[in-house]
């Protein structure tokens, strides 16, 4: 498939042109004006599947949540493309939910109220909110803390229930800036194999933001590792383990092969 | 969820804040009673109270604080609605922050009370040149507490409100509540700059309230009934600012539990 200008500016949704995936292409992004201007990505190409798993890696400063936030509508396009199934994007969008690395919960409102938040924003019928808001916090295991608030919980905790209030808006695609970057190792560990069940159980995409080699290659179907100043994409790199992934394979040999490699590359990226 | 906290010491907790009031109140009339302090010029604390309770026997002192409390809940009142709806504005939009800026500025420095007598040229001797000082002098504390508030609310807080589909009403809505701590700060401050400038103008020209009654009293030299007045204006502000403390803390209950 070709890229072609004509599809700049249409607005009807076009399933057929970036699948039921997600397009980037020829994205680039700078911040501020004149001589101050600092080019945060470069002409950024990227094709994510539908179902996919998909990892960006690399150091800080590298552009690679300037890039997610980019998908999620959050900072305006400058130039390049990011698509969806449901056409270009150019704000915010239920379609594409997004997790914080700080979690971002309204702290105000209880666990269940953050939840029921967006779902009463699209105008989901009460007792349908309700419900899906118990199923989910059942499924991150908040149905106990459902009515504390955030300041009462754990990070770990706190990650669950931001993760819930996202999914409660059904996203087909679940994008996640370093969403445990903030937890201890131990919890981390534990928040990776949940979200990979979940991620099995919903199918939808999830481009997952880190700069943690083992955390990519854990996660991952396929990682693009960035090298910063401008932010690129320079390699894109399919991880094995796609059948049978779990924390288990932590300690396969071939695993710790993958993250070698990958923290060659890293740090490659990370010295030019 | 356990609420308050359930020591027993809580209590003797809560007791021990008011201790250094004690000792003040005793240092006063220790001051007086030693005669390192002439009694014409102060008179001793139980005096004091005791003429309070005389002036509060015959009720008029209540009907000068009725006069007062009303000025400053209509001025602070008015001040809360502008203040925060300012602050908030001039977060969000730009031109409104280019516009208030610079009268904000200039209505730092200023003197509030040299206000007084152009108010009272302006809107004569009765509530509402009072309650435009009132207003004046809360909005500036007001206004740049719920601004910093507004401006400092995390932009992914914004943002995972615009993903998870609130329309504009909502986004401001979030805004509010999460700049909440800090307008409520403001509007405590309010509260005792408004007690502060109530008692100047009433004391510059009034003809009633308890600034009023400071200056009619004191005037005549009844030092006793004016210190009793003073009393109950400190008690009344007081007062005022617990109340808001707790207004302050049943707002903000999901801020203060651990």
């Amino acid at each position: 498939m070709t890229a072609g200008a004509d599809r700049i500016g249409e607005t009807e949704p076009a399933p057929a042109r970036a699948g039921a995936g997600l397009r980037v292409q020829g994205l680039s992004h700078s911040f501020g004006a004149g001589a101050q201007s600092i080019l945060a990505l470069s002409d950024v190409d990227l094709d994510i599947a539908p179902g996919e798993f998909h990892c960006l890696l690399g150091p800080s400063g590298c552009g690679k949540s300037t890039l997610l936030y980019l998908m999620g509508g959050f900072i305006p396009v400058q130039r390049g493309s990011v698509e969806t199934a449901r056409g270009p994007v150019r704000r915010p969008g239920p379609d594409r939910g997004i997790v914080f690395q700080n979690f971002a919960l309204f702290p105000w409102k209880t666990v269940r109220q953050n939840v029921l938040y967006g779902m009463a924003n699209l105008g989901v019928p009460k007792a349908e909110r309700e419900a899906r808001a118990s199923d989910l916090l059942a499924m991150v295991k908040l149905d106990k803390f459902a009515d504390h608030y955030p300041s009462q919980l754990s990070g770990g905790m706190q990650q669950r229930a931001a993760i819930a209030r996202t999914l409660a808006i059904e996203p087909d695609i679940l994008l996640m800036d370093e969403p445990f970057g903030a937890l201890d190792a131990q919890t981390r560990s534990i928040m990776q194999e949940e979200l990979l069940a979940i991620w099995q159980r919903t199918g939808k995409i999830v481009v997952f933001v880190t700069h943690d080699v083992h955390e990519a290659v854990l996660l991952g179907d396929r990682i693009s590792v960035m090298s910063a100043r401008p932010g690129r994409i320079a390699t894109t790199v399919t991880s094995d383990f796609n059948s049978e992934r779990d924390a288990r394979v932590k300690r396969a040999s071939e695993f710790a092969r993958k993250v070698l490699d990958l923290s060659g590359l890293m740090h490659e990226q990370t010295l030019t | 969820m356990s609420r308050a906290d359930p020591i027993a010491g809580g209590y003797l907790l809560r007791a021990l804040e008011y201790l250094p009031l004690a000792i003040l109140a005793l240092a006063w009339e220790a001051l007086v009673r030693s005669g390192l302090v002439s009694p014409s010029v102060l008179p001793p604390f139980s005096e004091v109270v005791i003429e309070f309770f005389r002036l509060a026997g015959n009720g008029v002192i209540f009907e000068h604080a009725a006069i007062s409390l009303r000025r400053v809940v209509a001025g602070l009142g008015l001040a809360i609605v502008f203040g925060v709806g300012a602050g908030l504005l001039m977060a969000s939009s730009r031109p409104v922050r280019v516009v208030l800026n610079p009268v904000l500025g200039l209505l730092y420095p200023l003197p509030k009370s040299a206000l007084v007598p152009l108010f009272m040229l302006l809107l004569g001797l009765g509530d509402a040149s009072k309650i435009l000082l009132i207003f004046i002098g809360c909005l500036l504390p007001i206004v740049t507490n719920a601004f910093n508030g507004a401006r400092g609310v995390d932009e992914k807080l914004m943002w995972s409100a615009a993903n998870l589909g609130a329309d504009r009403f909502e986004l401001f809505r979030v805004r509010f509540n999460a700049a909440l701590p800090d307008i409520l700060t403001g509007c405590r401050t309010g509260v005792a700059f408004a007690f502060i400038l109530l008692i100047n103008a009433e004391l510059i020209f009034g003809q009633d309230g308890l600034g009023y009654l400071i200056a009619s009293t004191g005037g005549l030299g009844a030092y006793p009934t004016m210190f009793a007045v003073v009393l109950l204006v400190v008690a009344l502000g007081f007062v005022a600012d617990r109340l808001f403390g707790l207004i302050e803390r049943q707002t903000l209950r999901w801020r203060t539990t651990a």
